[in-house]
C-alpha cells in the first residue's frame, strides 16, 4: 500500500535506473533517462535558494554526461500552488552549487519538471509553464518543452508501457505519508528486530531504544535523510506505543523474540491483521498528515 | 590420526583419504546400518563468519583448532552420538565441512545448523542452470542425474510430482528427452548431478561426486579426494561469483558530500506457467519455515498484484516483493544477503515450477 505520491516518485525513479532484470526481462520498465546518464541523487530534500526562497522537490536527478540537473515535483492531486510554481520557475543553477558537483560546474544547466498522472493532468497543465512527464496506463507522455534539447527529444515520442509493471519499492514511503502507508513498514521492521539473529536487537524491541532500532531498520536502502529520520522516529514511537497497548501483543512479541517458531508465525499473522485494520478501518488517526 | 592433530595440507588430504575409504565393519563382513559412510562435503554460507559454538536444541557443537590456521574441527553432539567435521575457514563467507559420518546423521546435523531462524548459516543453493554449467566444466563428465519435483507451493492440476534418478553417461541425453515435453520439463528440477572426474584413470584414481542442489557433495565412487575437492571448489567459485554479482545489484543510496546516489535494481523471477492463486503462493512461500525461510506481510496493490514486505530469516534483513501471476519482483537492500535469490530460485524450481528463471541471475552467471 503506497500513497499516489510515492507511486509517482517510484515511477520516475524507474526511468533513471538500470533495467529491472537485464535485457531478457519480458516486462522491463522503460529507462530513457538512465540511457541519457541520469542518476537519482536526492529524494525529498529541501533546497535553500540564493534569493532566500525555499523549494522542496521530490527528486533530483543529474546527468554528468550532459552536465544537467533535473528537478522533479510529483503531483498526485489536482492543484499547483502558484507560489511554489513561481519559486520553481525562479530556481537558478547556482542554487545547486552546494549539492551537485560535476566535472565542469560552469556549464551546469537545469530543468524543473512536474511528474503527474494522465487522470489529473488536464487540471494541472493550465497553471504552469513548466514541462510535465505524465504517466498513463499505457504510455508516458511529455508535455511542454525542456531546456535541454537532448532530453526534450528523448522524451518527445510517446513511451509505451504495455506490459511493464510499475516498480514500487525503490522508495517505500515518504516520512510525510499517512499512518496507513507507514504502519506496515514499521510493523515489518518490528518483525525484523524480533526475528533478528542478534539477541541484543531482540531484547531491545520491548525496551528503551526500540524505536531507534526500528527506525534504522525502516530504511535499509539508506535513502532517508538524517533530518527526516528524526521525524520518522517520533512516528515510530507513536506506532509502537499503540501496538503495545493491544491485548497480548507485548507478550506475543516477547515469546517470538525467544525463538519460538509458533509465536513468530502467530505474530506475523497478528501483524497482518493490524495492517489490514489501519488500511480498511483507519482505526488510528493520522497525526502526521502529508 | 586425530583430526585436531592435522598440521599441514598433506595431513589434511591424508585424513580425507581415510574418510573416503570403505567403512571397516563393511570390510570385515559385518552389515552396516543405513546409508554408506562415504566422504561428504557441505558448503554453507554465512556473511557474519562461522559461529564458534551453538546449542541448537538437540544438537550442539564446538569449533576446535587444528595445527592449520585455515582448518578447524567441528565436534557435534546430538545427545546420543558425536560426529566430527573438518571445517575449512579459508574463505570467510563460504565454509566447507568434510566428514564421513553417515549421511543421515550428517544431514540431520547440517539441517539443525541452518534451520534455526536465529542462526546465521544457510545452505548454498544450486539451481538448475548452475548444476548444468558445473557438469560441463573442464574435466567434468555428467554420469548421473537426479530430478525431483514436489508440488508444494501451489496445486497445479496439470503437474505431478516427479522423482527420477539415472546413472551413467546416458544422463547427458536425458535433457534432450525432457525438453520437448512441457510437463516433464516443468517437473525437471535438478536434485543432484553426478560428476565424474579422472576419465581414463583406474577407478580408485577417479571421483564420482553427487552434487546436490543444497550444497551437499557426496563422493559415491572412486577414491580421488583431490578431484572431489576440485568439484567442490568449482561449485563454490561459481556460487560465490553469482552471489557477489547479486549483491552488487542491491538497492542502496551511497552518500558523498551530502549527495546520495541511488544504485541497484530489483530481480525479476519469471513464471512461464502462471501462478493461479497469488494468496496460496504467498501463504506457502512466506510461511517462516524452510526451505524459503521468509516471513512477510502481504498487501494488495491497485493493479491486482501483491506486495509482500518480508524478512529473510537467515540474514534477518528486509526484502520487498511484488508478485503478479507471471512475474515476481524481488528488491534486495543494503544489508540483504544475496543467498536469498538463489534460495528462492532453487526452491521455486523444486516446489513450484522447474521452468522458473531469473534473467538477472542468468546474466550474472554468463
Amino acid at each position: 500500500m503506497q500513497s499516489k505520491h510515492t507511486i509517482l516518485i517510484n515511477k520516475f525513479i524507474g526511468l533513471c535506473q538500470k533495467q529491472s532484470a537485464g535485457r531478457k526481462s519480458p516486462k522491463p520498465w522503460p529507462n530513457p533517462l538512465y540511457e541519457l546518464g541520469y542518476r537519482i541523487k536526492l529524494i525529498e530534500k529541501e533546497i535553500s535558494m540564493c534569493n532566500g526562497g525555499l523549494v522542496h522537490p521530490d527528486v533530483l536527478a543529474t546527468s554528468n554526461r550532459h552536465l544537467h540537473i533535473l528537478v522533479i515535483e510529483c503531483k498526485s492531486g489536482n492543484n499547483i500552488n502558484a507560489d511554489q510554481d513561481r519559486r520553481y520557475a525562479n530556481l537558478s543553477t547556482r542554487d545547486f552549487k552546494n549539492f551537485v558537483k560535476m566535472y565542469d560546474q560552469s556549464q551546469l544547466k537545469h530543468d524543473v519538471c512536474y511528474v503527474d498522472g494522465m487522470e489529473n493532468h488536464a487540471s494541472l497543465e493550465p497553471h504552469t509553464d513548466l514541462p510535465f512527464i505524465t504517466f498513463g496506463r499505457r504510455h508516458i507522455q511529455k508535455h511542454g518543452t525542456f531546456k535541454l534539447d537532448k532530453l526534450d527529444r528523448k522524451l518527445s515520442p510517446q513511451i509505451t508501457l504495455d506490459g511493464s509493471e510499475v516498480l514500487r519499492s525503490y522508495y517505500k514511503f515518504s516520512p510525510f505519508d499517512g499512518d496507513k502507508f507507514v504502519v506496515p513498514h514499521v510493523v515489518r521492521a518490528l518483525m525484523q528486530c524480533v526475528t533478528s539473529t542478534s539477541s541484543k536487537s531482540r531484547v531491545a524491541v520491548l525496551e528503551l531504544g526500540a524505536a531507534l532500532k526500528i527506525t534504522e531498520a525502516l530504511d535499509p536502502q539508506n535513502i532517508i535523510s538524517s533530518h527526516h529520520k528524526g521525524q520518522l522516529q517520533k512516528r515510530v514511537e507513536h506506532v509502537i506505543d499503540m501496538l503495545l497497548q493491544r491485548d497480548g501483543f507485548a507478550d506475543l512479541v516477547r515469546r517470538a523474540g525467544e525463538c519460538n517458531p509458533a509465536a513468530v508465525r502467530t505474530l506475523w499473522s497478528k501483524c497482518g491483521e493490524i495492517c489490514s485494520e489501519y488500511e480498511t478501518q483507519g482505526r488510528l488517526t493520522d497525526s502526521f498528515g502529508h | 590420526m586425530k583430526y585436531t592433530q592435522v598440521s599441514s595440507n598433506k595431513e589434511f588430504i591424508d585424513a580425507l583419504e581415510e574418510m573416503a575409504e570403505p567403512p571397516r565393519q563393511a570390510e570385515s563382513g559385518e552389515s552396516a546400518a543405513g546409508r554408506p559412510t562415504e566422504l561428504k562435503t557441505f558448503l554453507l554460507e554465512s556473511d557474519r563468519g562461522f559461529p564458534p559454538s551453538a546449542d541448537l536444541g538437540n544438537v550442539s557443537y564446538e569449533v576446535v583448532n587444528t595445527g592449520m590456521e585455515s582448518m578447524k574441527v567441528l565436534n557435534v553432539s546430538d545427545g546420543t552420538s558425536t560426529c566430527e567435521f573438518f571445517l575449512d575457514v579459508i574463505d570467510k563467507r563460504f565454509f566447507k565441512l568434510h566428514t564421513n559420518c553417515s549421511s543421515d546423521s550428517a544431514r540431520k546435523i547440517i539441517d539443525a545448523m541452518v534451520g534455526r531462524r536465529n542462526h546465521v548459516l544457510d545452505n548454498a543453493w544450486f539451481y538448475r542452470g548452475l548444476l548444468q554449467r558445473v557438469a560441463k566444466m573442464e574435466g567434468n563428465s555428467l554420469q548421473g542425474l537426479g530430478l525431483s519435483y514436489s508440488n508444494l507451493v501451489q496445486d497445479h492440476d496439470d503437474l505431478e510430482d516427479l522423482d527420477l534418478r539415472i546413472s551413467g553417461s546416458l544422463a547427458a541425453s536425458l535433457e534432450g528427452i525432457v525438453q520437448p515435453s512441457e510437463s516433464l520439463r516443468r517437473a525437471s528440477a535438478y536434485k543432484y548431478v553426478r560428476i565424474m572426474r579422472g576419465a581414463g584413470r583406474p577407478l580408485e584414481k577417479r571421483a564420482y561426486d553427487d552434487v546436490h542442489n543444497n550444497g551437499y557433495f557426496a563422493l559415491r565412487k572412486g577414491g580421488s579426494v583431490q578431484d572431489h575437492l576440485h568439484v567442490v571448489d568449482q561449485c563454490k567459485e561459481e556460487y560465490s561469483k553469482i552471489i557477489t554479482g547479486i549483491e552488487k545489484e542491491r538497492i542502496y543510496c551511497k552518500w558523498q558530500d551530502g549527495l546520495g546516489e541511488l544504485e541497484g535494481t530489483p530481480f525479476d523471477f519469471i513464471f512461464p506457467n502462471t501462478i493461479k492463486d497469488l494468496d496460496v503462493f504467498v501463504d506457502k512461500v512466506f510461511s517462516s519455515t524452510r526451505p524459503f525461510q521468509l516471513g512477510g506481510l502481504r498487501q494488495k496493490m491497485d493493479d491486482g498484484r501483491l506486495q509482500v514486505l518480508a524478512v529473510d530469516l537467515h540474514a534477518g534483513s528486509s526484502v520487498d516483493f511484488e508478485i503478479g501471476h507471471d512475474m515476481m519482483r524481488v528488491y534486495l537492500f543494503g544489508q540483504s544477503c544475496g543467498n536469498i535469490i538463489l534460495r528462492l530460485l532453487t526452491n521455486l524450481q523444486a516446489y513450484f515450477d522447474a521452468d522458473t528463471y531469473c534473467p538477472m541471475v542468468d546474466e550474472i552467471a554468463e
